[in-house]
């Protein structure tokens, strides 16, 4: 009996095209499970990203590599990830990273060649968009959206020539980005008056699944006229197979966001690297040290976070608390100061924005505190584009020419995704 | 950097909008020279300042007319002054973000819409529809106490509600005449028309007809 996972006398003679090729899945779900399942057998190297955990009900329609009962409550990608690695062929890899996409910058996803969405809300889809829109063309990867609807299946693959991730959301579904979705719309639906979750099956996932794994095999093995296009499978009122060609929105926000002209590259990686050492490495490359550092910003469920607080308001009480984080990592609980915090406080309702203390920029003259945090912990994702402003003397953006902007990256970010397991 | 939102526009349409820094520097540059050809500058001095990271544009606004004043966070009694400042800051993803306006907290502009930690209370930001140039009216005619601009419904500083009213009901407010804050509009008129010319030229009424008995 053959030791070997693998007999390549049985299997597609194409198969040596997707050794060394690495995917990134964001989502470990119903579609991403199965996607793991296929991609694995393929041959390709694979990192999954979700931040959330398996529970029972989830066996009905996740991929039989999901082991029920004793997987339940444990994070999707991690488990997932360590669940695939049997079924590896030599020389693949597979992490699992159990973390928001919140936490990724573009230079995160520059090293795949293709990145799968297959979650389930939008506002998700739309800040990975941004994300991969930010990656100069050169090495921007291909993305593909795969979901399910009722009995339907669908992927989309995209090279984000034509059009981009946003071109193929309704505006309208993106008012409450956080609701439930597919990919082909949202999964809830109002029928005389009474909401109804949109049910879909185990075959409609797996099929999703298959779809987007098709779409890749395709073109990886060079099938003309694969790029651009959404494969859709539905079982009800009739089976049936259909292609389309979607086209670019008017208007669309998402399109309009363009890579950095340059970027400069630093070394080390925004998980490891403090707010000192970056200023050292920043002053060395611009031969200038009167600069400041843009706080990270990112666009989620249309609220723009853009700041980093070094104190806030309790919600409860409304005494001074010290928060130290970026606007876009405060949970609740960062809002309570210590007494409250004992109570139970849950009614309280409470927003940090307009209150505390801020800031837009770190420069040169913060707290040695600042200074010896990570560029993390300051709020700047894995693979984050980080802006430096140098002012030359200028008053503001009417003294044309003088200020300079020149954007920075961390030249081990797009390696540090493939073996990080927690972000 | 691009910026994005989603906002309601004038007549209640959700739209998604991003901008670009580009598109920030052209709408700052735009309304900044609007902003400049807009007031009288005897009476309103617009001066730019340094500006923070972050930030696209820093004006100080200054009107030298009489004002009222508070120096703490709980001071309510308002005293007179001869001129009154404030900092507007236009922030990077102008016109989407929103601006920002503050009074010295030791010199603040007695009003019920600046808050007694000094931040001027501007009206809900609508992208496309508020901008610098609202913002900046709004800004000085508070400070003349022009009650046409005061809201009453939504206060930051409620203590100074019947201060206020009592000004207007009184006829101390708006302090000086706020059509004095705008430059004269320099229209040129048409040149005066000649007397002689046919079209100023009164026609004789013809006679009537003889009449008919």
């Amino acid at each position: 009996m053959e030791d070997r996972l693998y007999n390549p006398l049985k299997l597609s003679e194409y198969r040596n095209m997707f050794i060394g090729k690495r995917v990134c899945t964001i989502g470990a779900g119903a579609v991403g499970t199965y996607l793991m399942e296929y991609f694995a057998k393929m041959g390709m190297s694979l990192d999954v990203i979700d931040f959330d955990s398996f529970t029972l009900e989830n066996a009905a329609k996740h991929s039989g590599i999901i082991r029920t009962p004793e997987d339940a409550g444990r994070n999707k990608a991690e488990c997932a990830s360590m669940r695939v690695k049997p079924l590896l062929d030599e020389g693949c890899e597979s992490n699992g990273i159990n973390s928001n996409i919140t936490n990724f910058g573009p230079e995160a996803f520059a090293d795949y060649e293709y990145v799968i969405l297959a979650v389930d809300n939008y506002a998700a889809k739309v800040l990975l968009d941004e994300l991969i829109r930010q990656i100069p063309e050169e090495r921007r990867p291909k993305v593909i959206m795969a979901g399910t609807y009722d009995e339907m299946a669908s992927s989309v693959i995209l090279d984000h020539k034509k059009f981009c991730i946003r071109c193929l959301l309704d505006e309208e579904w993106l008012l409450n980005g956080l609701e439930r979705t597919s990919c082909v719309g949202p999964k809830i639906r109002r029928i005389n008056g009474n909401t109804e979750i949109v049910r879909t099956s185990n075959l409609a996932s797996s099929m999703a699944a298959h779809l987007c794994a098709e779409q890749i095999r395709a073109d990886v093995i060079g099938v003309p006229d694969v790029m651009n296009k959404r494969i859709t499978y539905t079982a009800y009122p009739s089976l049936e197979l259909s292609t389309s060609l979607p086209m670019r929105k008017n208007n669309c926000p998402g399109c309009r966001i363009m890579p950095p002209q340059q970027i400069t590259w630093l070394s080390g990686s925004v998980i490891d690297v403090t707010l000192g050492e970056a200023f050292k490495q920043i002053e060395d490359k611009l031969g200038d040290s009167d600069f400041n550092m843009t706080v990270h910003q990112f666009n989620f469920n249309c609220i723009s976070n853009r700041e980093f607080y070094f104190s806030g308001v309790c919600r409860c009480c409304g005494s001074k608390v010290r928060i130290m984080k970026h606007e876009g990592r405060i949970t609740e609980d960062d809002l309570l100061c210590g007494a409250c915090a004992s109570k139970d406080v849950k009614d309280q309702q409470g927003s940090i924005r307009g209150e505390g203390e801020k800031t837009l920029v770190f420069n040169k003259d913060n707290s040695k505190e600042l200074m010896d945090m990570t560029l993390f912990d300051l709020g700047y994702p894995l693979g984050a584009h980080i802006e430096v402003l140098q002012t030359n003397g200028a008053m503001d953006c009417l003294d044309e020419g003088k200020q300079v902007i020149t954007v920075f990256a961390f030249d081990e970010d797009h390696t540090k995704i493939h073996t990080i397991s927690k972000l | 950097m691009n910026y994005s939102a989603t906002f309601n526009d004038e007549q209640g349409i959700r739209r998604t909008m991003s901008v670009s820094q580009e598109d920030t520097f052209e709408a700052v540059r735009n309304d900044y020279n609007e902003l400049m050809k807009k007031y009288n500058t005897d009476v309103v001095s617009i001066n730019r300042c340094q500006t923070k990271a972050g930030e696209a544009l820093r004006l100080e606004v200054t009107v030298k007319a009489p004002s009222h004043y508070l120096t703490t966070p709980s001071d309510t009694e308002p005293k007179s002054c001869s001129a009154m400042s404030a900092t507007v800051i236009v922030k990077m993803g102008y016109p989407l973000v929103g601006i920002e306006a503050y009074y010295d907290p030791k010199h603040y502009l007695a009003s019920p819409n600046v808050f007694t930690s000094g931040r001027a209370c501007i009206d809900t930001w609508v992208p496309f529809k508020s901008s610098l140039l609202t913002v900046v009216d709004k800004l000085v005619r508070d400070m003349i106490h022009d009650s046409e601009v005061t809201r009453y419904d939504s206060m930051a500083n409620s203590a100074m509600e019947s201060w206020h009213k009592t000004g207007v009901r009184n006829g101390q407010f708006p302090t000086i005449d706020p059509r004095k804050l705008y430059m004269r509009e320099k229209v040129a008129m048409p040149p005066r028309a000649n007397s002689r010319s046919a079209a100023t030229v009164m026609r004789r009424v013809p006679a009537l007809p003889p009449r008919r008995h």
